[in-house]
This record gives structure tokens, sequence and C-alpha cells, in this order.
């Protein structure tokens, strides 16, 4: 470990009027560089005079601060101090506060930085605002964002959200914490906040008053995101509460019972046993039936991404789950393109070394033609390495990827089912208790669980149940597609620079045909999946059966029929509805929906199985969350939702623009635009690449359309 | 409602005119409003009205003009260097007591019957307020802001001009809105004897050459609503995004 920071035996004390009051009292402490350091301690414990002497903006009265091994004697830029009192200079506009931060920069050097960090902290359209017409929040990302502007090494954040309302300062710290995740920095945090220390630090230096020195150093071995219902945390915070001379026993619900050694429990995570059946028994239950019932944590319906990765993680943590899938593994699917997003989420399930090794045709980006224009707009993510762990992604048959996440959730403990279906929802007054389900021609059986995960994809068994689904009929597609041997395939060489070529690459084609689009997938194996997506209308029109519509579509396209031609189909042609549709609510009295059971808008930019697996892991931290409480009513499931919601609003926004601007290929084209708009073009390609929260939409739907004039 | 509120100003005025009206009509020196408004009516079409308004105007903003000159940088610079405050305060706070009507024979003596005469009265008039408040103002800049500018290595001019100056802004406008109201009352006492034009020396005038009592008042009242227009547009100033974050919290 570097130390970045190196405070040896640091001593400070004050002269007043009663006498010399000392404050700091020999602190020591190394922090590593890009390290997340929370200073925790009762007021008057030396904290902010610790800062002071960090950042230089005082000298200590013995020992000595070093960063990067030189001795620290006056503030620089290299280290911003952020306070709650705020410095955000109220004359200046934030446009010009942000300036500030950068003066010794180049102005076109600056000007960029200026509208990255703009973005970055969701301030586009207050540029030109004065601080006094800002909220606090908004005031507080200012503030961030002006210390981001000099590229510090190190942040100093005293209570940087002390004076916001609970709320804000919550939204904040992610907000931060997004942050961070990109520009690299080594922070040190000041917080009173024991749950806001747990959130965000790496480690937590715990101080106490009088002598002000370091009492305890706690690490913090979770993975961001942090659900701060984490047993780990939960356990933590205890421990800290009870160092600070706070018994844990009047702070919020933490009495969870987690044994106090264990730091990973693998085990259940509350005792399953001595609960009576008949409690639970539904009044569809017959006494007999529920006595024969299974039982299990989690019963999940459909084993596909969403489904897989919600058990994955609930089973990893030591619940009962049971995966119930109607088909036997692999089963046929479409081929699919997948989005570099998803590197986080295999990461957090644990799966990314057998996608690997799967040998799936790596995708370094994708190409959107606009066949009427001649137009192509090559999007490649590794131009903005910054956003993701890897820039490439992978072109997939989902036979097969589907069943490497599958595999995973059963390796992790998950109960896996093939050729079971669910014949029924049981129903305990409005609440989901569990499943009527059995072999495909075998016998039903009752399965009651807490909480039913229902991720069964276009068949919404759930919401269809409720009579919650609401088809969105302007996004009516017909879905066409099949495999093909012998087509042409695109070398990615073209596009790439040296060093980022990756052997085997092959980029996706996306273009526009009479009535929609087609996609052209080249698969491992010189096998090429081509998918042509109409408007439900416009197929209509087309006389024939879907070959004829298939044919009719890429006929339309002169570059892909020859890409085509001699190639010799593989299967015949498959047909998917793809009319897009709307839950409400994803959450109900005991279930959750995930994946497309939830939501469902259209496979134009493989948003799908991004969204899927994100939902899985979402819903999952949820559920767990929801088993510290033991209470798995809707309102403890929301958070689930909410989390969920975000992205997919997001990509059901740049759908809905795709398709309107979709006849435009003219200059208000904002892929034609991206072309030549470098901050049009990165945005384009985050959000295309599944980076849905890691851009600020409003600014980019609105450049997109409104043409410059 | 709001229309109503505006009109009470209005009918306040009003009644004062029509008292001053009930109590001039008997007299036979003091004029009536009607015979006021005829004397400026009079005044404006000889013309010999914007002649005194602007010979009055231009005394003001030359005095006026150089006091700020002098007395943002002094201000500046005894609010941020100690050294400077110890050795400027107490001079200033030992002149700004004596009137500037106290100067009037100095002025004559030194500048003789001229513009710079009261150009000089006005000067002194109105350079105290703003010193005084420049050096509050710098004096008072909250630390938070100085120590960002520290932290983002911002010094010198750049720091002053970007950070000390608007900082102190708001508290330098209140200085010169008092400066300027007080100078424009100087500048009807100098006027008064040291020369022979502007709107001191034109109710004088008229005082000794006619006794015409409606033209001495008509004089008055332009000063009085001169006087006003400069305040609104100094008020005007304190609107200015740069410094309304500091006077919002009062209105």
């Amino acid at each position: 470990m570097t130390a970045k920071i190196l405070i040896r035996d640091l001593w400070k004390a004050y002269r007043t009027d009663e006498g010399t009051v000392s404050v700091l009292e020999g602190i020591d402490l190394t922090v590593a560089a890009r390290e997340f350091v929370a200073i925790v301690g009762p007021s008057g414990c030396g904290k902010s005079t610790l800062f002071n002497l960090l950042a230089g903006f005082e000298p200590p009265d013995a020992g000595e601060v070093l960063i990067d091994g030189q001795r620290i004697t006056v503030p620089g830029r290299n280290g911003i101090l952020i306070t709650q009192r705020g410095a955000v200079f109220p004359w200046m506009t934030v446009r010009r506060n942000l300036e500030f931060g950068a003066q010794h920069m180049p102005t076109t050097e600056r000007d960029g930085l200026i509208q990255y960090y703009l973005d970055l902290c969701g301030l586009i359209g207050f540029e030109d605002a004065y601080p006094h017409q800002l909220s606090g929040g908004m005031l507080q990302r200012v503030e961030v964002a002006r210390a981001f502007m000099a590229k510090p090494d190190i942040l100093y954040m005293d209570e940087p959200f002390g004076a916001l309302d609970a709320l804000t300062r919550l939204q904040m710290r992610t907000e931060l914490l997004r942050i961070l995740d990109r520009d690299s920095h080594t922070c040190l945090l000041i917080t009173h906040d024991v749950e806001e220390a747990l959130h965000m630090a790496d480690r937590i230096v715990l101080m106490a008053p009088r002598p002000s020195r370091i009492k305890r150093v706690f690490e913090v071995p979770v993975a961001h995101p942090r659900a701060t219902s984490h047993p780990v945390l939960l356990r933590l915070k205890e421990q800290i509460l009870k160092e600070l001379g706070l018994s844990a026993a009047g702070v919020e619900s933490d009495a969870t019972g987690v044994p106090p050694t264990d730091l990973m429990p693998r085990r259940p995570l509350r005792p399953r046993s001595g609960r009576a059946l008949a409690y639970m028994s539904p009044a569809a239950l017959s006494p007999e039936a529920a006595a024969g019932a299974e039982r299990f944590d989690v019963v999940v319906l459909g084993g596909g991404p969403g489904g897989a990765s919600a058990a994955t993680i609930l089973a990893e943590r030591g619940l009962k789950v049971l995966v119930i899938e109607r088909q036997h593994f692999p089963r046929f699917h479409t081929g699919e393109s997948l989005l570099p997003a998803l590197w986080e989420l295999w990461d957090r399930l644990d799966v990314t070394a057998e996608i690997e090794a799967a040998g799936f045709v790596p995708k370094p980006g994708v190409i959107f033609g606009m066949t009427r224009s001649g137009d192509e707009v090559v999007l490649l993510p590794s131009e903005y390495p910054e956003y993701f762990p890897r820039t490439h992604a992978y072109h997939v048959e989902r036979s097969r990827f589907d069943q490497i996440l599958l595999e995973n959730a059963r390796r992790k403990g998950a109960e896996v089912r093939e050729g079971w279906s669910v014949q029924d929802v049981i129903f305990e007054g409005d609440r989901v208790c569990g499943v009527l389900a059995g072999p495909n021609d075998g016998e039903l059986r009752h399965i009651l669980a807490d909480v039913v995960v229902d991720a069964t994809g276009r068949d919404c068994l759930i919401s269809r149940r409720l009579g919650w689904r609401r088809p969105d009929p302007a996004l009516n597609k017909v879905a066409h597609f099949t495999y093909f041997a012998g087509a042409w395939r695109r070398s990615a060489q073209e596009f790439l620079p040296e060093q980022d070529s990756i052997p085997g690459a092959a980029v996706t084609d996306v273009h526009t045909v009479d009535g929609g689009w087609l996609c052209y997938i080249p698969l491992a194996n010189d096998v090429v999946s081509v998918c042509v997506v109409l408007d439900a209308k416009a197929a209509g029109q087309i006389r024939g059966g879907p070959q004829e519509r298939f044919d009719h579509a890429v006929a339309s396209c002169p570059k892909v029929q020859e890409w085509l031609r001699g190639a010799r189909p593989l299967m015949p042609m498959q047909t998917v509805s793809n009319i897009a549709y709307l839950n409400d609510r994803f959450v109900g009295d005991g279930f959750v929906l995930v994946g497309d059971a939830a939501m469902f808008i259209d496979p134009i930019f493989s948003s799908g199985v991004t969204l899927a697996i994100r939902g899985g892991i979402f819903a999952a931290d949820c559920i767990l969350d929801a088993f510290q409480r033991h209470d798995f009513s809707e309102a403890s499931l929301k958070p689930y939702e909410e989390r969920i919601r975000v992205p997919m609003d997001r990509i059901f926004r740049i759908i809905h623009n795709w398709y309107e601007l979709l006849d435009r290929e003219d200059g208000s084209n904002m892929f034609l635009r991206a072309q030549h708009t470098p901050w049009l073009r990165e945005r384009l390609i985050v959000l295309l690449s599944g980076g849905y929260e890691k851009m600020d939409l409003e600014s980019f739907l609105l450049a997109a359309s409104y043409p410059p004039v | 409602m709001r229309f109503f509120r505006r009109l009470v100003p209005v009918f306040v005025v009003g009644i004062l005119i029509v008292a001053w009206w009930v109590a001039a009509r008997p007299s036979k020196i003091l004029p009536t409003p009607e015979k006021v408004i005829l004397g400026i009516v009079e005044l404006a079409g000889q013309g010999v009205l914007a002649q005194h308004v602007i010979a009055s105007l231009f005394r003001v903003t030359m005095g006026y003009g150089l006091a700020l000159a002098l007395a943002i940088p002094l201000g500046s610079a005894m609010g941020w260097f100690p050294a400077a405050f110890r050795a400027f305060n107490p001079v200033i706070q030992l002149l700004r007591p004596i009137s500037p009507i106290a100067w009037i024979p100095i002025a004559i003596l030194w500048f003789g019957v001229s513009d710079a005469s009261p150009t000089f009265l006005i000067f002194l008039s109105s350079f105290f307020p703003v010193v005084v408040e420049t050096t509050a103002g710098v004096h008072l800049v909250e630390r938070q802001y100085i120590r960002a500018a520290r932290n983002f290595e911002v010094g010198g001019f750049r720091f002053f001009r970007q950070v000390i100056f608007p900082a102190a802004l708001p508290q330098i406008i209140t200085g010169m809105r008092v400066g300027l109201g007080v100078a424009w009352l100087v500048v009807v006492a100098a006027e008064m004897v040291a020369i022979n034009s502007g709107l001191g020396y034109l109710i004088i005038d008229s005082r000794n050459a006619g006794t015409r009592y409606d033209l001495v008042v008509a004089g008055m009242v332009i000063i009085g609503v001169i006087g006003y227009l400069l305040d609104l547009a100094m008020r005007q100033l304190e609107d200015l995004d740069e410094v309304r974050w500091r006077y919002s919290y009062d209105r």
C-alpha cells in the first residue's frame, strides 16, 4: 500500500483566555491512495482541526503531515477542503464558480471539464444560476463539482452534507459515491453519522476527545454498492456505536440477532424452524395441502437472466431458494448483443470467469446504419474507457448464456427445478405466499415462500393474474429472427485502433429497414443471428407470412441483403410479438416483478438482459433487507422498485426518442450528430452501453430533440 | 389590493399638496403649487433649468467619482492590511465628523470661485461614507471564501478582483448610496456660496434677484426629485445578481 497521506504524531493546541486547550494529541494515520477514510467522533474531538492541519490551513505544533512524501505547509489545489458551511461564491454563477476551481488550466481544457462536471453533478440547466437561487442540495453539488475542477488528489470533506435534510443527504451520498467511482480520489470524510461512514468508507477511524486521539480503526469489508442493512454493516454499526458510548438498543432496529463473531455470514439470516405452517395457511390452501407443502424462503419463477441473478445473490447469502423453470436448459433462444454495463453485474454474481471462458464473440461496439441516407455511425465504448470495467461486451447465444447464469445460481446454493411449470399463484388475501407448481406432466404441489420473485419474462404470471399489465400500443412490434451460416462477417479491425483490438471481435450492426430496423449479430462458429423488428401495423401490410416479411425488410436494406447473399438459414423463421407493456407497480405484498415480467419496452438497444440482471440483483438486495426486518409487505419491498425504476424509465425514454427520430435521417438525428459532437457522442455511447445512470439524461434528450440551428 | 397599496404614497403626496395650497393661498410671498409648476415651466422654457441641472450633476459626478476612485482602494487596503488600518483610521475618524460646510472658506481659499470648489466639497462629503463601508466590507469577508481561494491557489490581484472585491461589494454599494445622498445634499450648499450656476445658485439667485419665491420652491422641488431619482438608481445596483445574495434576507 502506497501511503498517500502520512500523518505522524500530530499535536495541536490553542491558547484561549482560560489557558491552553489541547486539541490533537499525537495523531498517527496512514491513508492509501484512492482510499476512502471516514473519521467519526463526538463533537470537540478535534476532527475539524485535523483537517485544517491536513489541508495546510494551520501548522501543527508538533509532528508532520506528508502527502506523497512532501511535507504540507500551505494549502493547495492538490487537496481540496469541503465544509458544511460551504464556500461556493454567492456572487458568481455556477459556471463561474466552477471556472474558479480551474483557473490554472487552458481555457479549452477547462471548458470541457466544466461541461463534464456540470453533467456529472446534475447541474446542467443551472450553469447560469446564482447560488442564492439554488437549494441546499444543489449548492453542495456545486461545491463538490468545483472541488473536482481543481483535479485534486485528495478531498477533505468536513461534514459536507451536515446542513442538508435527511433525504437530500442520502441522495448526495449516493451521488458522491457514483462520482468517486468515476474519478479516483483519495477521500477523507468527517461525519457524525455512523451510517454515512458505513455506507461510503473503506475504513472508519474513530476519534475520542480528551485526550484527542484515534481510538479505533474499523475496516469495512463490503463491496459497493452497499445496502446499509447489510449484516456486516449492521454489526459494525453496533460496534462503533458501542465504542462511542451509545448502546445500539435505542438505535433503529439493530437487534437483528446476527452473531457477533461471524463477519461474512453464510448461514441463514434468521432461524427458520419453529414457525407452524398453519400460521401461513392461505385461504386457498386446505390444511392437508399445507401440511404437505414445501417451504422455501424465496421462490423464483423463471430461470432466465433476471431470475438466475436474484437466486444467485439470495442463495449465496444463505437463504433457501427455489428456481422453477418451465424448460430444460439450454433452451432455444435468439442471439443477443450484450452491453459493457454487464461486467459490473457479472462481478457481483461472481460469474465473470465463466462468461469470459465461454468462447463468445467479443463485441467492441455497435454500428447504426441509416439505410436511407447511407450514413453509418460507429459507436465504440473503448473511446470512453473510464465508464466501464471493460469496454467490450459479447455477442451471445442466449441459450448458452442463460445456462451459465442458471448454473451459477445452482452452484451458489439455489435449488433449480427445470421442466417444471407454475400452475397458479397462491394468495392469502392480497398477499402472495406461494405457488402451485409441479413437473410439466406431473402432479402439482404447494410450495410456500416468504417472497415470490416473478421472473417469468413476457408471461408476466403475477401481473397478468392481478390485471396490472398495461400494454403500450405506441410500441407494438413484431420480431422475426433466424440464424444463418456462411453470412458475411464484418471485421471490427477497420474501426478499432490497434491497441483496442480484440482477436475475433465483431461489431453488432443495426440498420433501419422499411417499417422498422434489423439487427445483425455475428456469433461464434460462423453463425450470424439476424432479427428484424417491425412495427406491427407496417408488418400487417406486407403480404405473406414471417418469411415474406423478413425478406421484404432485408430487401429494403441493400447492404444487409448483400451480406446475406449465399448464406444458409439454419432454421425456420421464428416470430415473437414484442408489444411493449408496463406495470404501475413492481412489488406487492410478498412478491416482486423482475426483468420482462415487470416491464418490456423494445429490444432496439439490447437493454433487456442488462435490466433483467440488474433487476434480479436489486430485488435480491431488497429481499435480503426484508429478511432482516422480517417484513415482506409491499412497503418493505418498495425500495427495489424505486431503484430499478431509474434505469428502466431512462431506457424507456431513450427508446421513445429513438422511434421519434427514426424517420428523421437528417441533421437533427442524434446518431448522425453524435458523429461530430464529442459530448453528445460520449453520452450516447455510455447510455447505449447500459450505463443508464451514469449520464445526465435530460441534457442528452434535450440536445437530441433540439438540433442546433 | 396591490394597486391600492401603490396608490397610498400618491395619496399622501396629494394631501400634502392640498395642504400646501390651502396654507399658501392667503400668503403674498409663499407660492402655491400651481405657481411653482408655472415657475418650473418658465425655467424649462428659457432653457435655464437644464443648464442648472446639468451644472449641478456635473459637479456631483466629478466630486463623487473622485471620492470613489480614492475611497474604494483605500478602504480595501485598510480592510485587508491591519497596518494600513492602523495608519489611516485615526485620520479618517478625525476628519469624518467635520461638516463639508465648514470646509467652504478653505475651499474658496484653495480653489477660488470655480467648479473646483464645489467639486472638492462634494468629494469630501462622499469620501468618508464610502471609505468606512469599504473598510468594513473587506474586513468582514467570510473566512471560508478566503480559504477557498487559498485552497484553489488563487492569489494576487486575481484574488482581490474575484473574491475580496465582490464579497465586499454589497457593503461598498451601501457606502456608495449613502455617499451619493450626502453629495447631492452638499452640492446645493456649495453652489449657494461659491459659484454662479447650478440648482443651489438658482435658489439663491431667485431669492436675491427678484424675490421669486415660486422659483425658489421650484428649485427645491427639482433638487428633491433628482435626489429621489439618484437614490432609485443606486437601489437598482442592489438588485444586481452579483450582490443580491447579501441583501436578499432582509427583503
